[in-house]
Parts: structure tokens; sequence; C-alpha cells
């Protein structure tokens, strides 16, 4: 019985959503009208809820939902009356029956008893005061009768006696609780992508009858085709026509079948609506939310992978532009505001507009902390335009306080975000006391991605146009390959790394590779060396391939479980000439490359105060930095001044009897031993133990003092310095650039900037983790 | 027991509920399975089935649809002509057992109550079938 009832508990949830949605309808019907169909079919909702949990045994499901049902079924037969108490128990049952089912579809077990409880609780209260406004002498066997149901959750309210806590509290808490779970199941779902139950959706008859007819004819042509083949004729005007024919029933095809995934956009937007209402009442605001447009539709992923951001919308609309009630009238605006949320179709997909008439963006607090922030320059001159847009840039957040609602830190950046992902845009326009409006456009449908064609170690792969920012040639670009610092290409001032797209490719399918494609493409005029270059919200990097081949739109398909685990895949699509290609996820392969470099062991430290990182970071967005320039076997270095506290020449150097190979022994500064470094060892260039004309550079790190031997100190300059290439703290974390800063320019020639301390501590960290290299014996730098 | 070649009429709202008695049917190697969502097409089919010469032969139907309530379809189903004798099954839940009665005096041959089990099913049909075996000989 138990593999029964799996079986059809995939089932049994997608259909759950469908039936949520009519409940959610029809509560908001019932708020509004109270008519009894609106009864009715709740009723109907909660009670297949109900029937299709039992049936598919989640018991505790079904045991809250009949709870409910029974009080429907009370208003059903006139027995209660609606009441605003009501209406928000049905409403905050959904919202957690809608996680619990979520949680369960994407594999994950419910941890929402507490919540459950509440709306025990809450019952229990609404079933009391009925009970007492009906027959007062009787109220408290009523709810005893109603305790002494089978619940656990029953018999404990029973025990602690009636509820205490206001009904508004809970609501706003909830809210808080409902994003937290849904930031759980969006994560849990990026986790384990495939293995939640099969989905199926719902098609229109019609369609399918299309659908078998397209294929009816497609294989009348095929079948004169074959038949012109068999006869030799080939050729003949007969079969060029089915030729033509078959191309044009594929692509009626291709449009159908697309067609079957689309959806139209009314749930998403009944459930925006909901959010806005539900808000709006707990911040004890007016609203009418227009809704234009629901019947457009949309594919489905799109719907899915938008609806949060959308929520965000809505919710930053509510929470910040509408205003209060009093200010409203203070303003002489009508007393209740307006939400639209309108769609539009398009040539090419989808454009969602959501409006509101509240009091606009405010331009000067925006600019303010664009200043404060570091974003804007303090004397720069932006357009209207422009300073609306700052509100998608990450860490800005204007709200004067930070309330439940949308002050969480996270911003309209992961709104831009995840809209762009799926290739869509956003953008906001606004004017003070009149309102806000974004405008969000989305495409119809990702099954179909326009994609450059890539060869990588003699393997084509597909990559979506819209990941990649530019195309540079490398070969003609300004690489500098400073030693032991990776590859830097210098654009247009500023420095992006560069990195093998083959390095992040699994090996072995290069080397399965049966059939090998001549790659090099040379042009008259020499060879060329592309990169593609790949941005992500502040970070940039580039991918060096081999060449590209060309640019196409491609039919994503899905990869089976196994190769889809693999890092970057993302699907995969037959090219032109009958070849399978994988379609890859360049920025997936970005935010690993940098996530693995954050992992690496001066992460744990990072917080550890050290003066000369603080001055770097300070310093990060000036162009000029006081810097020592030195120089270490021919390499040109330099460090901030600050950093260093003194410079000594020619000191004899003590070698240490079973020290590490970096350290070269101690030198003797005004009676204390310091332990010196081969700096060259320590960034990975080849040793070179004999230093001729040693200099010494005496540093500090937590007041413990080393010394940094290298070969000679050429000048104290200072340096302009390019941002480095990855903004911020990760600036120092690259890994092959020990404590990289930035690059600067000394008499022309590009010189790398250290952090010294960092640099050894990144050693130091090596050497714990490869723990067979000795450990300096005198421990001087000890962190206490 | 029915032929495999019996016509069966399936109603419900719930897609998980009629996939639930469509596997049931199958794995009692029932061959002709239809579906209806709720009373108001379920009727059409049964009617279409009828002119078309090809009449269902047994009818497995929830009680509580939109549109047409499962009683509701019973009692047109019985107020036809052709529909006096499909031997008819309402589907039902926990709470509406009291309905049983109403639908006994409507004509309903047997009912199951939900959640069931395919054993359950099998019960009901063969229990269904040995009532009505005459009739049903008749008919097929």
């Amino acid at each position: 019985m138990a593999e029964e009832q799996n079986e059809f508990l995939g089932f049994f949830l997608d259909e759950a959503l469908d039936v949520l949605s009519v409940w959610e309808k029809s509560c908001l019907e019932l708020e509004k009208s109270g008519s009894s169909e609106a009864k009715e079919e709740l009723y109907r909702s909660a009670h297949n809820l109900k029937s299709g949990s039992g049936a598919v045994g989640l018991s505790s499901m079904n045991e809250l939902v009949h709870k409910v049902e029974d009080l429907i079924a009370k208003i059903l037969a006139g027995h209660l009356q609606k009441t605003p108490a009501i209406i928000k128990v049905f409403l905050t049952t959904h919202s957690l029956l809608l996680i619990w089912i979520e949680r369960l579809k994407a594999g994950l077990a419910f941890d929402g008893d507490l919540e459950v409880k509440e709306i025990y609780h809450e019952l229990l209260r609404i079933q009391s005061s009925e009970a007492s406004s009906a027959d007062p002498t009787s109220s408290p066997l009523a709810s005893t009768d109603f305790a002494a149901g089978s619940s656990p959750a029953d018999l404990l309210l029973q025990s602690i006696g009636s509820p205490r806590t206001p009904a508004d509290q809970k609501i706003e808490l909830k809210s808080e609780q409902d994003l937290s779970f849904l930031h759980a199941q969006a994560e849990a779902k990026v986790s384990t992508p495939s293995a939640k139950s099969q989905e199926s959706i719902r098609v229109a008859a019609s369609k399918l009858d299309q659908l078998i007819q397209l294929i009816g004819e497609l294989s009348t042509q095929q079948a004169i085709v074959w038949h012109g083949r068999q006869n030799g004729q080939v050729q003949s005007p007969g079969c060029d026509n089915a030729i033509q024919l078959i191309q044009k029933i594929a692509k009626d095809l291709q449009g159908l079948a697309l067609s079957l995934r689309l959806q139209p956009l009314q749930s998403l937007f009944q459930r925006l609506e909901r959010t806005a209402c539900d808000l709006a009442r707990t911040q004890e605001k007016k609203i009418e939310v227009v809704i234009r447009g629901e019947h457009v539709e949309v594919d489905r992923s799109v719907i899915e992978r938008i609806s949060d951001a959308m929520n965000h919308v809505i919710r930053n609309a509510v929470d910040h532009g509408i205003e209060t009630p009093s200010e409203r009238q203070h303003s002489k605006k009508r007393e209740t505001p307006t939400l639209s949320i309108e769609a539009v179709q398009e040539t090419n997909g989808v454009l969602i507009s959501i409006s509101d008439d509240g009091r606009g963006l405010n331009s000067e607090r925006i600019q303010e902390k664009a200043i404060e922030r570091g974003i804007i320059r303090p004397d720069a001159k932006l357009s209207q335009a422009e300073i609306n847009r700052l509100i998608f840039h990450a860490g800005l957040s204007t709200a004067e306080k930070l309330t439940d609602i949308s002050g969480r830190g996270v911003g309209m950046d992961v709104v831009k975000n995840s809209v762009e992902t799926i290739g869509g845009t956003i953008q906001v326009s606004s004017q003070a006391q009149v309102g806000t409006s974004f405008a969000i456009s989305l495409p119809a449908t990702l099954s179909i991605i326009d994609s450059l064609i890539i060869g990588v170690e003699g393997n084509r792969y597909a990559v979506p146009v819209q990941d990649v920012a530019e195309i540079v040639n490398i070969e003609n670009s300004r690489i500098e390959a400073v030693a032991g610092l990776g590859t830097i290409l210098s654009l247009r001032k500023q420095l992006i790394p560069i990195e093998p797209l083959r390095a992040h490719l699994p090996p072995k399918i290069a080397a399965a590779s049966h059939r090998s494609i001549d790659l090099r493409a040379s042009v008259a005029g020499g060879s060329i060396q592309p990169a593609l270059i790949v941005r992500k919200g502040e970070t940039t990097l580039g991918f060096e391939v081999d060449v590209i081949l060309g640019q196409q739109p491609v039919t994503v398909r899905r990869l089976p479980h196994t190769l889809s685990q693999i890092p970057g895949y993302t699907g995969g699509t037959i090219l032109g000439d009958g070849d399978p290609c994988i379609i890859l996820n360049l920025s997936a392969l970005l935010s690993r490359h940098f996530e693995k470099i954050s992992k690496s062991p001066d992460e744990s430290r990072s917080n550890s105060q050290d003066s000369s990182s603080e001055i770097a970071e300070e310093e990060q967005p000036r162009s000029e930095h006081h810097c020592l320039i030195f120089e270490v076997y021919g390499q040109e270095l330099a460090a901030p001044l600050l950093s260093i506290k003194e410079v000594m020449k020619d000191l004899p150097c003590s070698p240490m009897v079973g020290a590490a190979r970096h350290l070269l022994g101690s030198i003797e500064v005004r009676g204390e031993l310091l332990p010196v470094y081969d700096l060259s060892t320590l960034l990975g260039l080849p040793a070179h133990p004999e230093y001729d004309h040693a200099t010494d550079l005496v540093l500090e790190e937590e007041s413990a003092a080393f010394a940094i031997r290298v070969s000679k100190v050429l000048a104290v300059s200072d340096l302009k310095t390019l941002r480095s290439p990855i903004p911020g703290k990760q600036a120092t974390i690259i890994p092959g650039m020990r404590g990289y800063l930035g690059t600067g320019y000394y008499e022309g020639r590009p010189v790398p900037l250290l952090d010294l301390q960092k640099c050894l501590r990144l050693w130091k960290d090596e050497a714990v983790l490869q723990s067979n290299l000795p450990l300096e014996p005198a421990s001087l730098l000890e962190t206490p | 027991m029915f032929s495999p070649q019996t016509r069966v009429l399936v109603v419900d709202d719930m897609n998980m509920f009629r996939a639930m008695v469509r596997q049931s049917l199958t794995s009692l190697d029932f061959k002709r399975i239809s579906e209806a969502n709720d009373g108001t097409s379920a009727f059409t089919a049964l009617n279409k089935a009828f002119e078309e010469n090809d009449p269902f032969q047994l009818i497995i139907s929830d009680w509580n649809m939109p549109k047409m309530k499962g009683i509701d379809l019973l009692k047109k189903v019985r107020a036809e002509s052709w529909g006096k004798k499909i031997p008819f099954i309402m589907l039902t839940a926990e709470a509406e057992r009291a309905n049983i009665i109403e639908a006994m005096q409507a004509g309903v041959d047997n009912y199951i109550i939900k959640p069931f089990t395919i054993d359950a099913m099998k019960l009901k049909l063969t229990q269904t079938y040995d009532k009505l075996n005459k009739p049903q000989a008749k008919a097929s």
C-alpha cells in the first residue's frame, strides 16, 4: 500500500497546487462578496485536499485540512458568518499548505509544526468565540468538544488553555517565516534538481488534436519521400514538394510543442495580488490591486523562475512605494492607492508592468546612499534614469528603517539578477509623488536559446549568447603574464583574469572524443585566440577557448541526471550535423571558480585585523598607492610602504636546521632574532636560495616581526594602480596570486602590488594543510 | 467478472483519484477506461457513447464535484432510457457516508469510501458484479 500511495504522491502534489489556487481565489472572493459560489468552491477545494492528502498517506495534512473544512462547512451551511479572523485563518492555512506542498515536491520533509499549531490555535479561538456568541452558557462544553479531537496539537492546546497571542502578531511573524521557507526551498531546488516527483501539465485537448494532426501530415509527406527514394525519383517535383512541406511541418510542430508548456499568468498574478493585500493589511494601508492581461501565456518554467522576484517587487511597492492613509491625505491623493499588475504579449516574449501611484523613488536619498557606499562619486552628475537605475545596485537599500517585509538586505539587485538570468530585462521609471513603475520583459520560452558554438580541445560546446559580455581576441590584446600571478588581460583599463575554459571541463570528455574538429581557426594576418568575457554582478572573468565556430539558436534538451551533475553543464542539444553538444553555463562556472577561491584556507583568518590589508582595501578605489618597489630575481614587485617597518641591507643570515625551504634562516635586528623568508618561493616562483647582496624587508604581523628577503629595492614611488580584477575582498585571494592587491605601472611596466603579510599567512596555512612540511621552529610568528 | 472490454467511465474532479481508479481498473484488466472531470461532461460523454452505439457499461463517480455533483449525475442518468441499468458506483469521502442513503434511493449500485486500496476496489467491483450478475450478463 505504501508504494501505491507514493506512486500517486506526484499526482496529488501537482494537483494540490491547482486546488490551492482555487482555494485562494475563492477565499479572496469570499472576503469581497461572500457569494455562495465562493463558499462552495472553497469547501470543495478543502474537501479535495483533505481526501487527496488522506489517500496518499499525508495524515497530518489531512487532519489539518479536515479541521479547516469543518469550519468552511459551517459557513457553507450558514451556521457561521465570515469574519476577518476566519478569512485570515483560511489564507494562513493556504500559505502554509503551499509551502508544505512545495517542500514535498522538492523532496523535503515539512518542518512547519509550529505553524500548524498556530492554525489549530486560531481555529480553536474561532470555535470558542463562535460558541460564546451563539450560546454563552455552553461555551466551555463546545470548546472541549472541539479540542477533544484526536490531534496531539488539540490536546496540547487544551492543556495550555485559551490562546493569548493576538492574531495580528502571528500573521506578521508568518510572513517572515514564509520567506525563509521559500529561500530554503529555493536552495533545496538547486541542490536536488531532478530528484523530485515528475511534474505534469494540463494541456487543452484541441492542442493535442492539432499535434496529432501535424504528426499525421508529417508521416504522409515522409511516405512520399520514402516512395520516391524506392523508385529512384528523389529529384522529382513531388518529392521536392514533400521535403519542403516536411520542413514547414517540423517548424509548426516546434511552435506547437513549445506552446504546450505555456501557462496563463493568472495564477502568478493571483499570488501577487494576495501578497499585496496581505502586506497592506498588516501595514494598515489601503490598496486596490488592478490586474490586466492575466490570460497572457508564458512558459511554465519562466513563471516558476520569476515568481520570487515578482513577489519582491510587489512587496517593495507596498512597503516602500505606497504611503500610509494619513500621508496620502496630507498630499491630497486619492484615498485608496492603486497597484496595477499588467501583462502584454510582445513579439518575442511578454512585458509585465507593475506600477503604483505611491510616493515614487526618493532620488535624493538614493544618491546620498550611493555616495555613502562609494557606488558613485560625490560630484557625479546623474540623469534621473541613472539615479533610478541605482536601485538595482547590490547592497543599496533606501528604506529609512528596516522593516520585516522588505528590508532584509536582499534588494532589487537580486530581482534584476533573476530576471536577467532567464534572459529578461527590468527597467524602472518613477516620478516623485506620482508613483513608480517597473517594466519587466521576459522571454516567452527557455527552450530555445541563441548560442555561440565554441570549440575546446576538439569538442564543441554551446554557450548562451546572453551569458557572454564580449568576445576578445587575446592574441592581439595586451596580456600580462606575470610570473606566478596567472594571466591577466588589460581591457580598457580593467584588469581581467583569464582562465582556460578547458581547465573547467571534465578531461575525460576530451579524451573520449572520436571525431576531432580542426579548431585552430587561422585568419589572414595571424591566428586568433578568443576569450569569452563573462560578468556576473561585480565579478568578471575571461574564459579562453580554442575557437568560436558560430552563432545559432539551439533547442535545449534536458541532460540525464549523471551528466547534469557535472558543474557548468546545463543542457544538451543536437547540432545541424547531428552531433550532440553540451550547453555550458559560464556564469555558473564563474561563480564556482570564485567560490573555490574563497574557500581557500585564508578565508577563516580574513577577519583577523591586520593593518596593511585594511589600508589596501581602503585604498582600493583610489588610483594611487604609496609603494615600495623591489625586485626578486628579475621580477619587479611592489608592496604598500606602510606595511613595511624597516629595510635592512646585507645582514648575515644564519641558517636554521630542518627549516622549510621558504625559511632561509634568521637575522638579528637589535638583539632580536627574526625569521627570514624567501619571497620567490613564497610566491611559488622557482627557489633561488643564494642572494648576493640581500635586502631584508622587516614587516610585522600581530606584533610579531619577520623579514622577507628580496634581491634589491628599486624605489619608493606612488604607483598608479588599476583596479584589481576582482574588486573588494576577493582581490586578495586569487590563487596563484598570493596576496595580490592590484597592478600598478612603474616606469611604464606592470608591477603586481602585494600584501606581504598575506603571502606569508597563505603559505603558513598551506604548510599546515600539507603538515609534512616542518613549521618554522622558533615560531616567532605564532599568533596568540 | 466484468470483461476487459467493459467500457468504464471514471468521473472525479481530482486527477489523482481518476489515476488511482484507473490504475485499480487496469490492474483488474479493464481495457476501455474513459475519464470525465465533472458531472456535466460525464453526462455528455455518456449520452454521446449511447448515440454512437457504444454505451458505457460501468460508471464510477465522485460525489463532490463542480458543475454537477455525483448524486445529480446519478439522478440524471437514471432518468434516461439508456441509463436505468448502467452499474453506478459512487466514490465518497468518509464524512459523506450519510449521503449514501440518498444515493441508494436514487439507484446507486455500490459505493467506495475514499481513500481506498486496489483490493477494496476489486472487492467492490466483484460485489457489484455479483449483485447485477444477471442484467450484466444480458447486457454483454
